[in-house]
């Protein structure tokens, strides 16, 4: 009876030294982990977007019933990391032309990256940063959304454009 | 002798037999004592003794205590309990459970522990977290050579290149440029977890408006570098240079082809909370040239 108290205190000494240790163990990795949890907490904030209009013609290229367009959208960085733009998209209500694709899109409404993903513009640190596309969008469209989506906090900044 | 027959319990067919007291019987006459007497004597005797004994044990039990503090006064009450029936009751004998003691303080131990380990990652996610919501470092200019930290000296050349442009290269993106910043890094020591030249980027301003860009990917890059002699090692990413490791290459950007002035920002980060936190950004300034290989 005795040998048998023994062991099972033992065991659960061992166990509990175990669950200290795996406690220690959890909390140093998830500290690694914390940067990016802070990143995610983070949040660059769209100050203003305007639209100039350029004309018919934009580099010698031209589309019956389009028109092209500059945006500029400024974005605030209060964090410590610096962000991109990946995360900016424009929302059409008619179809438009995008990016340095020249993709035609046909489909209403359409969502599409403001700035692309390859040479995404940076949003430093503590600092300001204007971000600006070419658009090539359908006459008769009346506006369309500037959207700044943060997957991590599952928020979302809007501003609307009116054309 | 009537009396005595009345007396007799046998004979006798009073009523009242059951009502008169006992004491009178004369066997117990004897004794000068009633029964209710000697009932008495026994619980006189016994308090009389339980009284002594209490009193050794504990001598404020008799006394009147109500004059003593509330203190003192509960300090008797386990004593009294232990008298009972005119005997001082021992105390059972504690039996200490020492694998159950040993057990529990175990266990007590593992449940802190995870307790503790979530309080401490839970404080320190909100202090990481508020450490990354606050921007507090300085801005200084290098010269173009510079010692980044005390083990990693970075050498730039003195200025930005423009190498490809839609002249040279069709599909190229509209109205930009592909710029390179020639750079060597000579480190001395390695240091684990140190970011240096890390998260690099370019600035530049059209129309007073501030601009910023990302090193692309490599693989962005190297479809236009390429044309223009470069090997692909020759392009380098920003994630992290030096560091134990002597690096040579090209920064490239695309940049608007009005850019005439960049300006590379290079954020120096120390841990704090958990995190890195950005100490100081050094900027070296270049203006931008075209190709002499391409004017020539």
């Amino acid at each position: 009876m005795k040998v048998v108290k023994i062991v099972i205190t033992v065991f659960v000494a061992m166990m509990s030294l175990f669950i200290c240790l795996l406690s220690a163990a959890i909390f140093f990795s998830e500290t690694d982990y914390l940067k990016y949890e802070a990143d995610g907490h983070t949040e660059p904030i769209i100050t203003s977007a305007e639209i100039e209009y350029l004309g018919d013609e934009y580099h010698g290229e031209s589309e019956d019933g389009f028109s092209y367009y500059r945006l500029y959208v400024t974005i605030e960085n209060h964090s410590n990391y610096n962000h991109n733009t990946s995360s900016v998209y424009l929302h059409y209500d008619s179809s438009a032309y995008g990016g340095n694709d020249w993709e035609y899109y046909s489909v209403m409404p359409i969502e599409e990256e403001a700035f692309g993903s390859d040479e995404a513009n940076c949003i430093p640190a503590g600092k300001e940063a204007t971000c600006s596309e070419v658009l090539c969008i359908e006459d008769g469209c009346r506006g369309f959304t500037v959207t700044y989506n943060n997957y991590r906090t599952d928020s979302e900044q809007t501003i609307e454009i009116d054309l | 002798m009537a009396e005595r027959n009345n007396d007799n319990f046998w004979e006798s067919n009073d009523d009242d037999f059951w009502s008169k007291p006992v004491a009178s019987d004369d066997w117990l006459k004897s004794d000068k004592q009633s029964a209710e007497t000697v009932s008495d004597s026994f619980s006189y005797q016994y308090e009389a003794n339980t009284a002594v004994r209490e009193e050794a044990v504990n001598p404020y039990l008799n006394r009147d205590v109500s004059s003593y503090s509330y203190e003192t006064q509960q300090s008797q009450q386990p004593v009294r309990e232990t008298v009972l029936n005119g005997q001082v009751l021992e105390k059972p004998k504690k039996k200490i459970h020492v694998h159950t003691i040993i057990c529990l303080t175990f266990i007590t131990i593992a449940i802190f522990s995870i307790i503790g380990a979530f309080a401490s990652y839970s404080m320190a996610k909100k202090s990481a977290i508020k450490t990354a919501n606050q921007v507090s470092y300085a801005e200084k200019e290098a010269d173009h050579v510079f010692f980044f930290d005390e083990y990693n000296e970075v050498a730039f050349a003195e200025n930005a290149v423009s190498y490809v442009s839609e002249e040279n290269f069709t599909g190229f993106p509209k109205e930009q440029k592909l710029i390179g910043i020639y750079l060597e890094v000579n480190s001395s020591k390695y240091i684990t977890g140190a970011n240096v030249l890390h998260d690099i980027y370019l600035g530049y301003e059209i129309d007073g408006r501030p601009y910023y860009q990302e090193i692309p990917r490599r693989d962005v890059i190297y479809p236009y570098a390429s044309s223009q002699g470069f090997a692909r090692e020759e392009i380098l990413e920003s994630y992290g240079l030096g560091n134990g490791i002597d690096d040579e290459g090209y920064l490239f950007f695309f940049v608007p082809m009005q850019v005439e002035e960049v300006t590379l920002y290079m954020p120096k980060t120390v841990k704090e909370n958990y995190i890195d936190v950005i100490e100081t950004v050094y900027y070296v300034s270049f203006p931008v040239i075209e190709d002499s290989k391409e004017a020539e």
